[in-house]
C-alpha cells in the first residue's frame, strides 16, 4: 500500500498524482514511442487506429461520460470533419489549414445540433442526434460537388509543411501526437471549472443551475467541444482510410463509438483510451484467431490423437469466417461488460491495481454497490 | 407501412412504460419473428396461421426469457447503459440469424393474394391485413392495459417499482410478461411486414429506427401516440417519396421529427415532467 | 432596511394556488423560518426565490435590487445560495469537487485559458480551494474530502449540502428542511451550525423547517403558512401560540 502525503493544494491539481505515477506514465510514453521500431507495418497501422479512436473516445466521453448527454449521431461529426478536411486539401489548402477548417466546421455543426439539445434529455436527445446523422448521411451522398457522392473521394497521405507523411510509421506518430494533445487539453478542462460544471450538469441540472452554472452555455459548449474533437479525428480518419464514401458514416459507427466509451468505462479519460484499444484491436484480433485457432487445434489433435479437437477448431474457424459474426462478438462483449462490470475496463483495471497494492488484504466487497431499485427517470 | 411503424413503436412504448427501458433490439425481434414464421411455413410445410401463431408465441417466450436472464440484472443501472445493452443484444440476434439462416432474402407465402376494389380505389389484401392486424392488436392491448388487473398492475409497476412490490404485485413476473407481449407484438409486426419487404437479416434495423422516430414523435410512453406517430411517419415517407426529389423519402421523416422536437421537445402526446426539489 | 423582500408572491399550478399573495421580508443577520403543514407551499416559495419556478404574480427584491426576472443561474452570483430538501448533490463526484463547483459563480477564467490551464487558472483554482477548505474546516468534513457522494451516509450528505451552499459565499442562505432525515444528535449539530452561520459568518438565513425544537432554538422570526397563505408572523413563541396555527396543524 502506497501512502500519499498531501501537503499542497497543487497536488490535487497536478496532471500526475505523484512521482511514482509520473514514472509509470513516462514508461508508457517510452513504450508507445518505441513500438513502431519493433513492430511490423501491419501492426503499426492497426495501432494508429487506436489513437484515432482514442480521440473519438475522448470526444464522446466528454459528452456522454461527463456531461451526461447521449448522442447517437457522432459518426456524422466524424464524417463532416473527414469530408471538410478532404475538400480543403483537394482545393489546395495547406494541411494544417485543412485540419483547422475541419475542426472549425464540425464545432459549428456541434453548436447547431447542441441548440435543440438544450431542451431535450435522454431518449429525445438520442433520437434527435440520430435524425441529424441520418440527414447528414443523405447530404454526403447527394451533395456531389463537394463530397463526390457514392463515387467517393480519394484522400492522399498528408503533406505537412512540405514534408510528406507517406509511410505508416510517420502517420503513427502524427496520430499519437494529436491524441496526446487532445488528452492534455481535455484533462485541463476537466480539472478546471468547465469540467466541474459538466459533471454537475450530468448529476443534477437543478443543483448546477442554483450554483451558478448556465445550463445552456455549458451544454452547447460540451457539444461543440465534442464535435470539434470529432472533426480532428475525422481529418486523421480521412487519411487513414484513404477513401471517403457516405456509407462509412452510418449509425452503426456511432453505436461503435458508444460501445467504446461503455466498454472502456464511463466517466474517465482512461476509459476512453481503454475502449479505443479494445474497439481498434478486436477486429484484427478476430482475424488472427480465425486462422490460428483451427491451426493450433489441428496441431493439438495430431499430437494427442483426438480428432474431435481438430474438427472443433475447424468449426470455430468456420464460424468466425461467417459474415456478421464480428458485430455479434461486439454485441456479446457489450452485454457481458454491462452485466458484469458496469464501470468498464477502467473499473476492472482499478480493481486489479487495488488487489496488488493491498495484497493480501483485498476485499471483494470494497466495490460492492448498494442494491438499487428502479426509480423513475422521467422526472428530470 | 405506417401501421408497421406504429406496431413496432407500440412495442417500444410498452416496454418503456412498464420498465422504463428503451429496447433497441425491438427491430431484431421483429426480424426473428419473420424468420421463425418463414421457417415454419416454408421448411416444415405448416399453414400460414399456424406459422404465425408459432412465431408469435416463440418470440414472446424468448422475450420473457431475455428479461429473466439478462435484463432483470441491470435494473437500477443508468438508462443509457441498458439501452446499450439492448443494442448489443440486437447485434447478437442479427449474427445468430445470419449464422442460422444465411444472408439470403426469403419470400413468405401468404394467403392474402387478392385485391379489393372499393369505389374505384384498389387495395391489396396484404396491406389490408397490415391495417387490420394493427387495429386488432391495438384494441386488444388498450383493453388489456385499462381493464384487466394485470394491465393495471403493469401501469402501477412502471410508476414505482418498490411500491408496487410492497402492494403484492409480482414485479418480476410483470416485467417478463411485458417483455413477452412486446416481443410478441414485434413478431406479429414482422410477419405482417414480411410480404412487403421480404425477409432478410437487416429488415428489422431500418424499420426499428423509423419506429423509434415514430414513438418519439408520438411522445414516448403514450400508446395511442405511438400508433399515430407511426402512421404520421409512414404518410410523410409516402408523400415525400412521391412528390419531393429523390433522397427525401428516407430523410423527410427525420427532418419532420427534428423540427417537431425543437418546437415541442416532449413529443405530440408526451407530458413534460420536471423533477421536484 | 431589509435584505430580502417578497411582495404579494403568487404561483398557480393548473388552477391550484400553491402560493397565494405571500408577503414577507428578511432583515440582515436574522434567521427567518417558514413553517406550515405539508403542502402549504413552503418549498414552492424557495423554488420561486431561487427562480426555478416562474411566479405568476408578485415581486422579489434582494439587497435593493428587483430579482423577479433574473435567470436562475445568476441567483448564486448575487449572493443567494440554497440547499435542497431531498439532497441534490453531484453523486458521482467527490465531496471536494461538489464544493469546488459551488465556487462556479466566482469563476473568472475563460474557456481558452482553461483549455491550456494557464498559470492564472492554477492560481484561481488554489484560491477556490482555500475558500472551500475554510468551509470544510467549519463543518468538520475533513475526513470525507475525497469520498464520492454515493458512498457517504445520509447525515454527511445533508451537511455537504449545507457546505456546498456556504461555498458560494452567500449573503442569504436558503435552507430547505435542514433537519429532515437526521437523528437527534445530528439535528443538534445542525442547530449549532445555523447559529454559527448567523453569528460568526454573518449570513442571513431563510429556512423551511418542520422540527419545532430546531425552529424555536435558532429562529428570530417565524412565518406560518397554510394553503399558500401566511397565517401568522412573529417570534417562535408567538407563532406557536397563535390560534390559527394550532388549528392548521391539529385540524378542526
Amino acid at each position: 500500500m502506497r501512502f500519499q502525503f498531501k501537503t499542497s493544494y497543487n497536488q490535487d491539481i497536478r496532471l500526475f498524482r505523484d512521482k511514482v505515477d509520473g514514472f509509470w506514465y513516462g514508461l508508457l510514453a517510452v513504450a508507445v514511442v518505441a513500438l513502431p521500431l519493433v513492430l511490423d507495418d501491419y501492426s503499426v497501422g492497426e495501432i494508429s487506429w487506436v489513437f484515432i479512436y482514442g480521440i473519438c473516445g475522448v470526444s464522446l466521453m466528454v459528452l456522454v461520460g461527463y456531461t451526461g448527454l447521449v448522442s447517437l449521431g457522432h459518426a456524422a461529426f466524424l464524417g463532416i470533419g473527414a469530408y471538410a478536411h478532404a475538400y480543403f486539401i483537394m482545393h489546395g489548402a495547406p494541411w494544417i489549414v485543412a485540419v483547422v477548417m475541419a475542426v472549425v466546421i464540425t464545432t459549428a455543426c456541434g453548436l447547431i445540433v447542441g441548440l435543440p439539445a438544450l431542451r431535450m434529455t435522454g431518449i429525445y436527445l438520442a433520437i434527435a442526434t440520430l435524425a441529424f446523422s441520418v440527414i447528414i448521411q443523405e447530404v454526403f451522398s447527394r451533395w456531389e460537388s463537394v463530397t463526390h457522392g457514392f463515387a467517393g473521394m480519394k484522400v492522399d497521405s498528408p503533406v505537412i509543411f512540405g514534408v510528406a507523411v507517406a509511410d505508416g510509421r510517420s502517420f503513427y506518430f502524427l496520430c499519437l501526437f494529436f491524441m496526446v494533445i487532445v488528452l492534455w487539453l481535455t484533462r485541463n478542462l476537466l480539472r478546471a471549472p468547465t469540467g466541474r460544471a459538466w459533471i454537475a450538469i450530468r448529476d443534477s441540472e437543478i443543483a448546477a443551475q442554483s450554483m451558478g452554472v448556465n445550463l445552456a452555455i455549458y451544454k452547447s459548449m460540451a457539444f461543440a467541444y465534442s464535435a470539434g474533437l470529432m472533426g480532428l479525428a475525422g481529418a486523421l480518419f480521412a487519411h487513414k482510410i484513404g477513401y471517403l464514401a457516405p456509407d462509412i458514416f452510418t449509425i452503426l459507427l456511432s453505436i461503435q463509438f458508444l460501445l467504446l466509451v461503455i466498454v472502456g468505462g464511463l466517466g474517465s479519460l482512461h476509459g476512453a483510451i481503454f475502449g479505443a484499444i479494445f474497439v481498434a484491436l478486436l477486429p484484427p484480433a478476430i482475424a488472427i484467431l480465425r486462422d490460428s485457432i483451427p491451426d493450433t487445434m489441428n496441431q493439438w489433435a495430431q499430437d494427442s490423437g483426438v480428432t474431435a479437437l481438430g474438427l472443433l477448431g475447424n468449426a470455430i474457424g468456420e464460424f468466425l469466417r461467417k459474415p456478421g459474426v464480428e458485430a455479434g462478438i461486439f454485441g456479446l462483449i457489450l452485454v457481458l461488460v454491462i452485466l458484469l462490470e458496469p464501470l468498464g475496463m477502467y473499473g476492472r483495471w482499478l480493481k486489479i491495481k487495488l488487489f496488488f497494492s493491498t495484497f493480501p488484504m483485498y476485499k471483494a466487497s470494497t466495490f460492492k454497490r448498494q442494491k438499487s431499485y428502479m426509480r423513475s427517470e422521467r422526472l428530470r | 407501412m405506417g401501421c408497421i411503424y406504429g406496431l413496432v413503436a407500440l412495442g417500444f412504448v410498452l416496454i418503456y412504460k412498464a420498465t422504463e427501458l428503451v429496447n433497441f433490439a425491438q427491430g431484431d425481434l421483429l426480424m426473428l419473428g419473420a424468420f421463425v414464421c418463414y421457417m415454419s411455413v416454408a421448411w416444415w410445410g405448416l399453414p400460414y396461421w399456424a406459422g404465425f401463431l408459432i412465431a408469435v408465441v416463440a418470440i414472446a417466450a424468448f422475450g420473457a426469457l431475455l428479461d429473466a436472464l439478462v435484463l432483470r440484472r441491470v435494473i437500477g443501472q443508468p438508462q443509457f447503459a441498458v439501452v446499450m445493452l439492448t443494442i448489443g443484444l440486437g447485434a447478437m440476434f442479427r449474427t445468430f440469424a445470419s449464422v442460422t439462416w444465411g444472408s439470403e432474402i426469403y419470400t413468405l407465402p401468404t394467403p392474402f393474394g387478392g385485391v379489393w376494389t372499393v369505389g374505384g380505389v384498389t387495395l391489396s389484401h396484404q396491406y389490408l391485413s397490415i391495417v387490420a392486424g394493427t387495429l386488432i392488436l391495438c384494441g386488444g392491448l388498450y383493453a388489456f392495459f385499462n381493464h384487466t388487473r394485470i394491465g393495471i398492475a403493469m401501469q402501477a409497476t412502471s410508476q414505482n417499482q418498490l411500491a408496487a412490490y410492497y402492494m403484492g404485485i409480482p414485479v418480476k413476473l410483470i416485467f417478463s410478461l411485458v417483455w413477452a407481449i412486446s416481443a410478441g407484438v414485434a413478431a406479429a409486426a414482422g410477419i405482417l411486414l414480411a410480404p412487403v419487404t421480404l425477409i432478410d437479416i437487416n429488415m428489422g434495423l431500418a424499420v426499428a429506427l423509423k419506429a423509434f422516430a415514430a414513438a418519439v414523435l408520438g411522445g414516448f410512453g403514450s400508446i395511442p401516440g405511438a400508433v399515430i406517430g407511426g402512421i404520421v411517419i409512414g404518410l410523410i415517407e409516402l408523400y415525400a417519396g412521391a412528390t419531393l426529389p429523390e433522397g427525401f423519402k428516407d430523410t423527410a421523416p427525420y427532418i419532420v421529427l427534428l423540427l417537431m422536437l425543437i418546437v415541442r421537445p416532449q413529443g405530440l402526446f408526451g407530458t413534460l415532467a420536471r423533477k421536484k426539489v | 432596511m431589509s435584505l430580502f423582500q417578497a411582495e404579494n408572491l403568487s404561483i398557480n399550478f393548473g388552477g391550484i394556488k400553491a402560493v397565494d399573495g405571500v408577503t414577507f421580508d428578511v432583515a440582515p443577520g436574522e434567521v427567518f423560518t417558514i413553517i406550515g403543514p405539508n403542502g402549504a407551499g413552503k418549498t414552492t416559495i424557495f423554488n420561486l426565490v431561487s427562480r426555478i419556478y416562474e411566479p405568476s404574480g408578485g415581486r422579489l427584491t434582494f439587497a435593493g435590487r428587483d430579482i423577479t426576472n433574473v435567470p436562475p443561474h445568476l441567483i448564486a452570483s448575487l449572493g443567494i445560495a440554497r440547499t435542497f430538501q431531498n439532497i441534490e448533490l453531484f453523486e458521482h463526484a467527490s465531496l471536494l469537487q461538489n464544493l469546488l463547483l459551488a465556487r462556479h459563480a466566482h469563476k473568472r477564467s475563460s474557456f481558452w485559458s482553461e483549455l491550456l490551464f494557464l498559470p492564472s487558472v492554477r492560481r484561481m483554482e488554489t484560491e477556490h480551494r482555500e475558500a472551500v477548505e475554510k468551509v470544510i474546516d467549519f463543518l468538520d468534513l475533513q475526513q470525507y474530502r475525497d469520498s464520492l457522494i454515493v458512498n457517504l451516509p445520509y447525515g454527511v450528505r445533508k451537511v455537504t449540502e449545507l457546505a456546498r451552499a456556504l461555498c458560494t459565499d452567500p449573503r442569504l442562505l436558503l435552507l430547505d428542511e435542514p433537519s429532515s432525515g437526521l437523528n437527534v444528535e445530528e439535528t443538534e449539530d445542525m442547530a449549532f451550525w445555523i447559529q454559527d452561520i448567523k453569528n460568526l459568518l454573518g449570513i442571513t438565513v431563510l429556512m423551511v423547517e418542520h422540527d419545532m425544537s430546531l425552529v424555536s432554538a435558532v429562529s428570530d422570526r417565524v412565518m406560518a403558512l397554510n394553503y399558500g397563505r401566511p397565517i401568522a408572523t412573529g417570534t417562535p413563541a408567538e407563532v406557536q401560540a397563535h390560534p390559527e396555527v394550532i388549528r392548521a396543524y391539529l385540524g378542526g
